[in-house]
């Protein structure tokens, strides 16, 4: 008997098998993961699970019993060597194959890794998985001096679980700003400002040349040649797509697999959703990456809808959070080659929003502890609302009152 | 049983949330929907957030830090990553003051 197979049962699988259900959708559906574990939550990884505030099971997207409950079949520790898109197959090698009347691959992405001589030393740690969590978590028990290379959003949330922990850090970020997906060098200073302030060193425009140690890393060779002393290193420098079952089986690729605003990829019957994809944004007018919980939980579940028969597009505008040192960051719209920002609130005190705007139209928003702002800023933005810069920067104005425009 | 004064009515605007803190328990968020007060926990159950300082979408609360949900009416987590229920409280006006009433 055929149904819907999901290939990678993270967060984007798992929220779309929980929603094929939810729409009533009656056939089988399986559910296939690489991990050991039931599927769970990224986010909390990099923090409170890597401190040990927050327990692994805690990060769970489910219980168990929830996949019994709905009839989902959960294979964990199973992984999907191919697709037979003629005969609409997945081949699992020895665990079998499956036919299926539609699939969806969730496969999201994995850690790059850092491609120079010792690369593959002890001490060196990377973090995609719980796994990857548990051995870097009890590395962090021991205290020490830790490299970070990488100044994004994960090599900074690590900064800030390790400085907590009592660990001594330093951040290698290869440009001249930290988080350079930010809408400007001003605002990255903000957030560079509050690892200062908390301990941390950051070096910029510090290439990578080699890590040293005999077995074990004890430094990092800088490119300009200055050695950094190191007890343990992590490397977060970004994320690849795990594409690989979609190229061979004739995908169209573009970064991700790259799927329409409905999650349909280029084949019959085959559809992508969350972090694997390179999906079409109606809103946005273009192919967008971006590597978030918002688009693994809500992609999926518009892609999940479409595979029982409805006819839903995906054109949310982009939301990305990120708790670093006890400050919540949000951004929200697409403000890349925007004009100046307008600050709502003291820029760079503990709590204040940045609005963008580009030929007076808002289009995006940065928040510092500000959280509302941001969901208020994404809805001007989604529904077109026509704002003065002045108005969203003056405290005095009551940003919800805008949205009744 | 006894009830807790928390706020006057005539200080919070429909549409809008706000902190109260009260002797002995945990902070509370007290909210006007059209004219409707409502009570529960102030601390998010996912993460360490207000629910005061949330965005009222309908009769949600939307949590500020990760943008899960709770049903204001009933404190029940609808929307991820929020997956435990907040504590609802319940609400009583009387002379123009905001209570709730604890059951002890």
């Amino acid at each position: 008997m055929s149904g819907f197979v999901i290939v990678g049962a993270g967060q984007a699988g798992a929220c779309a098998a929980s929603t094929m259900r939810k729409v009533g959708y009656s056939g089988k559906i399986t559910l296939i993961g690489e991990e050991p574990d039931i599927p769970y939550e990224r986010p909390p990884l990099s923090k409170g699970v890597l401190m040990g505030t927050e327990s692994p099971e805690s990060s769970s997207i489910f219980d168990r019993d929830f996949y019994r409950e709905k009839n989902i079949d959960l294979l964990t520790s199973t992984s999907v060597q191919a697709i037979d898109v003629d005969h609409q197959r997945v081949d699992m090698g020895s665990a079998g194959s499956l036919s299926y009347s539609k699939l969806l691959i969730s496969t999201g992405l994995r850690a790059r890794k850092l491609d120079v001589p010792g690369g593959d030393l002890g001490g060196v740690y990377y973090l995609r998985s719980t796994v990857d969590t548990s051995v870097l978590s009890e590395a962090l028990q021991q205290k020490g001096h830790l490299v970070v290379i990488g100044g994004g959003y994960l090599g900074l949330e690590v900064a800030s679980s390790a400085r907590k922990m009592g660990w001594k850090v330093t951040v290698l970020a290869r440009g001249d700003r930290l988080l350079s997906k930010l809408p400007s060098r001003e605002i990255s200073g903000f957030v560079h400002d509050l690892h200062s302030r908390n301990g941390v060193e950051v070096r910029f425009n510090a290439g990578i040349k080699a890590l040293n140690g005999n077995g074990y890393v004890k430094s990092v060779t800088l490119e300009d040649g200055e050695v950094v002393p190191a007890d343990a290193v992590f490397v977060g420098v970004g994320g690849i797509p795990n594409i690989e079952i979609g190229v061979e089986a004739g995908l169209e690729i573009e970064g991700g697999i790259r799927v329409n605003q409905y999650g349909e990829t280029n084949v019959p019957n085959i559809y992508a959703a969350g972090d694997v994809t390179s999906h079409y944004n109606p809103w946005a007018r273009q192919y967008l990456q971006p590597e978030s919980w918002q688009v693994a939980q809500n992609q999926s579940e518009i892609v999940a809808r479409n595979m029982c028969g409805e006819r839903v597009s995906y054109e949310e505008v982009p939301w990305f959070w990120t708790d670093q040192f006890g400050c919540n960051i949000q951004t929200t719209g697409l403000p890349l080659d925007s004009d100046d920002a307008y600050y709502r609130g003291e820029a760079g005190s503990e709590s204040f929003t940045a609005f963008y705007f580009r030929k007076s139209q808002l289009v995006g928003a940065v928040a510092f502890n500000a959280g509302m702002d941001i969901r208020i800023a994404q809805k001007l933005i989604e529904k077109g609302i026509q704002v003065d810069p002045h108005e969203v920067s003056d405290t005095a104005t009551n940003l919800r009152s805008l949205l009744k425009r | 049983m006894r009830n807790i004064a928390l706020i006057k009515s005539g200080d919070l605007e429909p549409g809008e949330v706000t902190k109260v803190e009260v002797d002995g328990l945990p902070a509370i968020a007290v909210y006007n929907l059209d004219g409707e007060f409502f009570a529960t926990d102030d601390l998010c159950t996912h993460g360490d957030a207000s629910m005061a300082e949330g965005f009222i979408d309908d009769n949600d609360i939307v949590c500020p830090f990760h943008g899960g949900t709770f049903d204001i009416r009933t404190g029940e987590a609808n929307g991820s990553p929020c997956l435990h229920n907040l504590k609802a409280y319940r609400v009583l006006v009387e002379d123009g003051i905001v209570m709730i009433r604890l059951d002890e």
